[in-house]
C-alpha cells in the first residue's frame, strides 16, 4: 500500500512492496496523480525497500517527471538500492531528476 | 548534482586502489619525462590505465570531479601514447599537477564534488588541443550528433570520446529500445538488459524519449523509447546476440558519423519479429544476422574490410617501440657479422672466420629471443581482468565466489591470447552464474558458503592448457540433453546412444541452455557455441568434466604454435627426440648389473620396481617400431613420464640436456600420428620431433592411459550395443579376465604369503576379519597364478558377505561395448567371453565362483544357486532382457536372494510366460529396449490386465534420463533402475518379493502357501 506524507506543496511517496512493476503501477499512478492535482510541486519518491523497477515502473517515474515538469514542479528519488541506482545512472535518468542511494 | 553515494566498503576499496595507482604514477611520469620522445610505451600505458581506472571508479561512485579530471589526464596520456604529443617537462608538469589535485580530491572524496577543478581541466584541454593535429583539434570541443534514421531524436557526444570508443576495432551502435516491447514483453527487467550490454561493451550515452512515457494523467503508456549509444567489439553479425531488439532498430555508426541500420524495416521483412515471438526467451535466436537472401545492408558497406567472421580478431599487433629498436640494432649487428665473415673468408683468415661466426651466432640467438618476445605474452594479463569481473558478477547474483589464478606467467602467442579472451570470459561468467550455487544452497549441501573458481594456465604435453574449474553444482547433463532434444539439434535415437560426456558436449550446440531461468548473465542459449567456434578458430580443443554436486571443469587445450617449452632431449637409434619437461617426473639410470634386480616381468610387460611401486616400462625403440639398441651389458636409461592419468618409464638410449625449444606444429601429412606432439629445430639445424607421452603409451598398449577421447570414440563406434564398465585383470599369465566394475568393492594388493591356506580353503586378513578367498581355477579349468606375478585380491561385497578373488596385475578398467559369447567358453565360474582389443576376455560369474569354492558358505548367504530345478521353492521373478549377459546377471542376482527365475529374451516372450504363470510371478524385472515388445509396452500390457494390477515391475535401463524415467513411470513401472547397480537391484528384488505374496494374496492367489 502506498504511503504518502504531505506537507504544504511537498510530499513523500513510499510505494508499498519491494517492486515497482506493472502490477503495482495503477495504484501508484493514481496516488501520484491525485497529489499532483492537489498542488504538490515537490515530489520525493522513497525507494527504500524497493528491490526492482521494471520497464513500466521506469515509464511511471518518467510520466511523473513529465507531469511535474508541466506544472513547474520537481521530483526526486531517494534511498534507491544499488541495482536501481546503477540502472538509473546507466539510463542517464539522473540528468533529469535527483536520485540518491541509501 | 546528487550527493555522492557512499557505499562504504566498496568506496574504501576504490580509494585504496586509487592511492596505489597514485603512488606509482609520480615516478612513472618522471621516467616518461626523462625518456622524452623515446617513450616507453609500457610505462605510458601503465599510467594511462591508472588514470582510466580512477576514472571508471569515480563514475561508479558519482564522484564527478574526480571522474572529469581523470578523464582529462587520460586524454593527455593517450596523446603521448599515440605519439601525438611529446612528454616535455611542461606537459609532464601539468600532468603531475593534475594528479596532485586528484590525490587531494581522493583524500577528501566526500567534498570532492564541491572542489574547483576548472584550472586543471582547462590546462589539460589546452595541452591536448595544442598537440592534436589540426583536424582532430576540433574534436575535443566538437559535439557530434548521432541522428536516428527514423526519429528526430539525436544523441550528442564529443567527437573525441567517440573516436576513443572506436579504438581497438570497436563498433559503435545506436540501439533503440522500447522498454515495454523489447524488455517487459520478454519478461526481462531493464536492469538485466543493461547489465548484459555492459558486459560486452560500453554504454557511451543513453537518451530517453521522455515524451513517450506520457504523464500521470494518461493511462499507462505502451511505449517507452530509449536510445543507447553502445561501443562493443561485437561485429554486426554478432550484435544480435547481446541486443535483443529487431535488427532494423540497431544501427551501426560509420566513421563518418552516418548511421546504417542493420536491416531494412521493410514491411515484407515480417519474418524477424514473428520469429522472436514464437521462440520463448530461453531459446532466443542465436543470431540476427540477415540471411543470405538479404545481405545487402551488411556486405556492401563503406568499410571494405568488414569481415564476416565469427569474432573480431586483430590482425595487427601493438609492439613496444623499444622492442622494434632492439630488433633494428640486432639486424645491424647481423649485417656487420656477415661483412666480417665475408671478408675473413676472402682472406681465408681462420681466426677472423671464427670470431665472425661467433658474432653471428650470438646475434642470432638474441634476435630469435626478441622476435619471439614480440608475439609471446603472459596469460596473466588476460587473467587480470577476471577478479573484478567475478567480484561484480558474484555481487549481482548474490554468490560468494573466490577466484584463484594460477599460471599467470605462462606465455601464449598474442593472437591466441586475444582470441581466448572472449571464450574465457564467457566460461568464467557461466561458472559464476550457474556453476556456483547460492551461499544458502552451498551450506545446505555441506560445502563452504563461498565457491571457488580456479583459472589455471599451464604447459602440458607441449600444449597450453587453460582450465576453468569450479566447485559448484556441476552440469545438468539431462537438462542439456532435454534442451538439445527440444531444439531439435539431435534426435532421440542419437541421444540414447550417448554417454554423459557426449551429452555434456551438447552444450556446444547453438541454442542449448541449462539455466532454469534466463538471466542477464547467461542462459539465453547463446555463448557456448560461440566459445566453441572461437576455440576452433584458434585450433584449440575444449573438454568438459563434471560431477553433479561437485563442480565442473572446462579444459581448453591450445595448440603449440610458437609456444616455448623447456624440454628434455633424448636420443634413440641415432635420432633425437624432445620430451616436454612438464611430462618428465624423474630420470633413472639403472646399472647393467641391477637390471635384473630392479625390473620384473608382469604378463608380457616389463615393469620397473621404483620405491615400492611398479611402473610399466616402454622401450622407445619398440614403440616407434625400431630395433632396441639398449640391453646387452649396457645401463638402462629411463625417463619416468606422466601422461596426466598415470606414469610409466620410457626407456631410451641416451639422455641429453634440457633445452628450451620453440615448438613447431607438424606438417599436415603427419597430423594423425598420436606419438608426436610437434617438432622443433635444434641448435645444429636438425629436426627433433616432440614425443607425446600419452600417445606413446597408447601405442605401447598401456591401455590405462588411453586418451579419453579415443576411448570415447571407441564407445561411440559401438553405439547401439550394451555398455559395460569392466575391471580387467590377469589370472594365469596371458589369461585376461573381467568382472563388471559395479560388483567390485575393493582391490587389495597382496603378497602370496598373505594368503592362508587352511582346511582346503583360502583366506586372508581383511579389515580385522578373515576374508574367504577363491581362485578362478577352483571352479574353472584355467591356469593357476604364478608366484612371479603381482597378486591382488578383488573384493566383492555385493552378496551381503565379502568374498575375495585372487587375481594378478596389471589391472585395467574399460568402459566398452562387448558382444558377449555365452557359449564357446562358458563353464563353471565363467559367464562367457568377449573380444576386447583383439584379446579374449573371460567374463567371470562371481556367484558361481562363490558356490564352487565353498558350498556351505554359499548356502549360508543364499539358497542354492540352481533353484530353477526346484520349482516348489522361492517366489518367482520374471526377467526379460535381450542381452544374454545382463539377463544372466539379473537371474543370478534374483537367485542369490532366493527367488526362482523365469527368463525371457524379449517383451513378447515375457508376456507369454507371465500369462502362463500368472499366479506365480510376483515381480517382473525388465529391460527397456528390447525387440518385438519393449519393456514399456510390456509394462503397459501388464497394467492393462486386471490380474497384474498390483504386480511390481522394475525397469532396468542404461537410459536413465529424466525423460526416460518419466516415460517409464507413465507406463506404470514401479521402479526405474539404471543398469546395473547390483546392490540396489537385489534390495529391490528382496523388497518386492517380501511384499509380493501379500499383494497377490489380496487378489486371491494361492501363492502364499507355495512360498513358505
Amino acid at each position: 500500500m502506498t504511503m504518502v506524507t504531505r506537507e504544504d506543496n511537498r510530499a513523500v511517496v513510499q510505494p508499498g512492496g519491494d517492486m515497482i512493476v506493472a502490477a503495482t503501477i495503477p495504484e501508484l499512478r493514481a496516488r501520484m496523480r491525485d497529489i499532483v492535482d492537489q498542488g504538490v510541486r515537490d515530489l520525493t519518491i522513497d525507494l527504500a525497500g524497493v528491490r526492482m523497477v521494471d520497464s513500466s515502473g521506469i515509464g511511471l517515474l518518467i510520466a511523473a517527471y513529465n507531469s511535474l515538469r508541466k506544472v513547474g514542479g520537481r521530483i526526486a528519488l531517494i534511498h534507491a538500492s544499488n541495482d536501481v541506482l546503477e540502472l538509473f545512472r546507466s539510463m542517464r535518468m539522473h540528468q533529469h531528476f535527483s536520485i540518491t542511494g541509501n | 548534482m546528487s550527493e555522492p553515494n557512499l557505499d562504504d566498503e566498496l568506496i574504501q576499496d576504490y580509494l585504496a586502489e586509487c592511492r596505489e595507482h597514485l603512488a606509482t604514477i609520480e615516478t612513472d611520469l618522471l621516467t616518461i619525462e626523462q625518456g622524452g620522445a623515446e617513450i616507453d610505451e609500457n610505462l605510458v600505458n601503465r599510467v594511462f590505465r591508472a588514470a582510466h581506472s580512477i576514472k571508471g571508479g569515480a563514475g561508479f561512485f558519482d564522484l564527478a570531479n574526480i571522474r572529469e579530471l581523470a578523464h582529462k589526464t587520460e586524454n593527455a596520456l593517450d596523446l603521448i601514447r599515440s605519439r601525438q604529443m611529446v612528454p616535455t617537462p611542461e606537459v609532464v608538469s601539468i600532468l603531475l599537477m593534475a594528479f596532485d589535485k586528484l590525490r587531494e580530491l581522493i583524500g577528501d572524496y566526500a567534498a570532492s564534488n564541491r572542489s574547483d577543478i576548472g584550472e586543471f581541466v582547462a590546462a589539460l584541454t589546452a595541452l591536448a588541443s595544442a598537440n592534436l593535429p589540426a583536424s582532430q583539434r576540433e574534436s575535443l570541443h566538437e559535439r557530434v550528433e548521432v541522428v536516428l534514421p527514423q526519429a528526430d531524436k539525436h544523441i550528442q557526444i564529443s567527437a573525441f570520446d567517440l573516436g576513443q570508443a572506436r579504438r581497438g576495432g570497436k563498433c559503435i551502435y545506436l540501439i533503440e529500445y522500447d522498454l515495454i516491447h523489447d524488455v517487459q514483453r520478454l519478461s526481462k527487467s531493464p536492469w538485466e538488459v543493461f547489465k548484459g550490454l555492459m558486459q560486452c561493451g560500453t554504454i557511451l550515452e543513453t537518451v530517453f524519449d521522455l515524451d513517450s512515457a506520457g504523464t500521470l494523467d494518461e493511462t499507462t503508456s505502451n511505449r517507452l523509447m530509449l536510445e543507447v549509444l553502445y561501443a562493443t567489439v561485437l561485429e554486426p553479425d554478432l550484435i544480435g546476440q547481446v541486443v535483443e531488439v529487431p535488427p532494423e532498430r540497431v544501427s551501426l555508426i560509420e566513421k563518418n558519423g552516418e548511421t546504417r541500420p542493420l536491416a531494412v524495416p521493410a514491411g515484407k521483412k515480417k519474418r524477424r519479429p514473428r520469429a522472436k515471438k514464437a521462440v520463448p526467451a530461453a531459446v532466443a535466436p542465436v543470431s540476427i544476422a540477415p540471411e543470405p537472401a538479404t545481405p545487402a545492408p551488411l556486405k556492401a558497406p563503406v568499410k571494405t574490410a568488414a569481415p564476416v567472421t565469427v569474432a573480431p580478431m586483430e590482425t595487427t599487433i601493438r609492439l613496444n617501440v623499444s622492442l622494434l629498436d632492439s630488433l633494428m640494432t640486432l639486424a645491424g649487428e647481423l649485417v656487420l657479422g656477415r661483412n666480417q665473415l665475408n671478408e675473413s673468408l676472402s682472406r681465408t683468415d681462420d681466426r677472423g672466420i671464427r670470431t665472425g661466426a661467433q658474432r653471428v651466432s650470438m646475434v642470432t640467438s638474441e634476435l630469435q629471443e626478441v622476435v619471439t618476445q614480440t608475439r609471446m605474452q603472459p596469460v596473466g594479463g588476460l587473467f587480470a581482468k577476471f577478479p573484478r569481473l567475478v567480484r561484480d558478477l558474484a555481487r549481482d547474483l548474490g554468490r560468494e565466489v573466490q577466484l584463484k589464478l594460477e599460471g599467470g606467467e605462462v606465455e601464449i602467442d598474442k593472437t591466441i591470447l586475444e582470441g581466448l579472451s572472449d571464450p574465457l570470459t564467457h566460461m568464467v561468467r557461466n561458472s559464476v552464474d550457474h556453476g556456483i550455487e547460492s551461499p544458502a544452497d552451498r551450506v545446505a549441501a555441506g560445502k563452504p558458503a563461498a565457491g571457488t573458481i580456479l583459472l589455471r594456465a599451464s604447459h602440458q604435453a607441449g600444449q597450453v592448457v587453460v582450465e576453468v574449474s569450479d566447485d559448484g553444482k556441476g552440469l545438468a547433463v539431462e537438462k542439456i540433453a532435454a534442451s538439445s532434444l527440444a531444439k531439435g539439434s539431435i534426435t532421440r535415437e542419437q541421444l540414447q546412444a550417448m554417454g554423459d560426456r557426449e551429452k555434456m558436449a551438447l552444450i556446444f550446440l547453438p541454442g542449448v541452455s541449462t539455466a532454469e531461468k534466463v538471466s542477464d548473465v547467461s542462459g539465453r542459449g547463446v555463448g557456448m557455441d560461440v566459445v566453441k567456434t572461437n576455440l576452433d578458430r584458434l585450433g584449440g580443443k575444449i573438454e568438459i568434466d563434471s560431477a553433479p554436486g561437485q563442480g565442473s571443469r572446462f579444459r581448453i587445450k591450445l595448440p603449440l604454435t610458437l609456444a616455448i617449452i623447456p624440454s628434455l632431449l633424448v636420443s634413440d637409434g641415432g635420432e633425437r627426440f624432445a620430451i616436454p619437461q612438464v611430462s618428465v617426473r624423474e630420470l633413472i639410470r639403472i646399472r647393467h648389473d641391477q637390471i635384473a634386480q630392479r625390473t620384473d616381468r608382469v604378463g608380457d610387460a616389463q615393469v620397473l620396481n621404483l620405491r615400492d611401486r611398479m611402473v610399466p616400462l616402454v622401450y622407445l625403440a619398440d614403440a616407434l617400431g625400431g630395433t632396441r639398441t639398449v640391453g646387452g651389458n649396457r645401463a638402462l636409461n629411463v625417463v619416468l613420464v606422466d601422461t596426466g592419468s598415470f606414469e610409466y618409464g620410457l626407456v631410451v638410449e641416451e639422455l641429453h640436456d634440457t633445452v628450451e625449444i620453440v615448438v613447431k606444429p607438424l606438417g599436415r601429412h603427419l597430423k594423425g600420428i598420436a606419438d608426436y606432439a610437434g617438432a622443433t629445430i635444434l641448435g645444429d639445424g636438425r629436426v627433433a620431433v616432440i614425443l607425446d607421452v600419452a600417445g606413446l603409451a597408447a601405442r605401447a598398449a598401456l591401455t590405462a592411459g588411453l586418451p579419453e577421447s579415443s576411448a570415447r570414440a571407441e564407445a561411440a563406434e559401438a553405439a547401439g550395443g550394451e555398455r559395460h564398465a569392466l575391471l580387467l585383470f590377469q589370472n594365469a599369465p596371458g589369461e585376461l579376465c573381467a568382472v563388471p566394475i559395479e560388483q567390485v568393492s575393493r582391490v587389495e594388493r597382496v603378497r602370496c604369503e598373505q594368503i592362508e591356506y587352511l582346511g582346503g580353503r583360502r583366506s586372508m586378513h581383511y579389515r580385522g576379519s578373515s576374508l574367504p578367498v577363491v581362485a578362478l581355477h577352483d571352479a574353472a579349468a584355467v591356469g593357476e597364478l604364478t608366484a612371479g606375478q603381482q597378486w591382488v585380491v578383488v573384493v566383492f561385497e555385493s552378496m551381503g558377505q565379502p568374498l575375495g578373488l585372487l587375481a594378478a596385475e596389471p589391472l585395467d578398467m574399460v568402459e566398452t561395448t562387448l558382444a558377449v559369447d555365452t557359449v564357446t567358453l562358458r563353464q563353471r565360474g565363467i559367464a562367457g567371453s568377449a573380444v576386447h582389443k583383439n584379446r579374449t576376455l573371460l567374463l567371470l560369474d562371481i556367484l558361481d565362483l562363490a558356490a564352487a569354492a565353498g558350498p556351505e558358505w554359499q548356502r549360508s548367504l543364499a539358497p542354492p544357486a540352481r533353484t530353477e530345478h526346484s520349482p516348489a521353492e522361492g517366489p518367482v521373478v520374471l526377467v526379460a532382457d535381450d542381452s544374454d549377459f545382463f539377463r544372466g546377471q539379473v537371474q543370478r542376482l534374483a537367485e542369490a536372494v532366493g527367488c526362482r527365475v523365469l527368463a525371457a529374451e524379449d517383451g513378447q516372450a515375457a508376456w507369454e510366460l507371465l500369462d502362463r504363470h500368472a499366479d506365480e510371478v510376483c515381480l517382473v524385472a525388465t529391460d527397456v529396449e528390447m525387440p518385438r515388445l519393449d519393456g514399456l509396452a510390456l509394462t503397459r500390457q501388464i497394467r492393462a490386465d486386471r490380474r497384474f494390477a498390483a504386480l511390481p515391475v522394475i525397469a532396468l535401463s542404461s537410459l536413465a534420463g529424466e525423460e526416460e524415467i518419466a516415460r517409464g513411470m507413465a507406463a506404470g513401472v514401479t521402479e526405474y533402475q539404471v543398469k546395473f547397480n547390483k546392490d540396489e537391484l537385489s534390495e529391490s528384488i528382496r523388497k518386492a518379493v517380501r511384499r509380493g505374496p501379500r499383494d497377490i494374496t489380496a487378489q486371491g492367489s494361492t501363492y502364499e502357501g507355495d512360498s513358505r
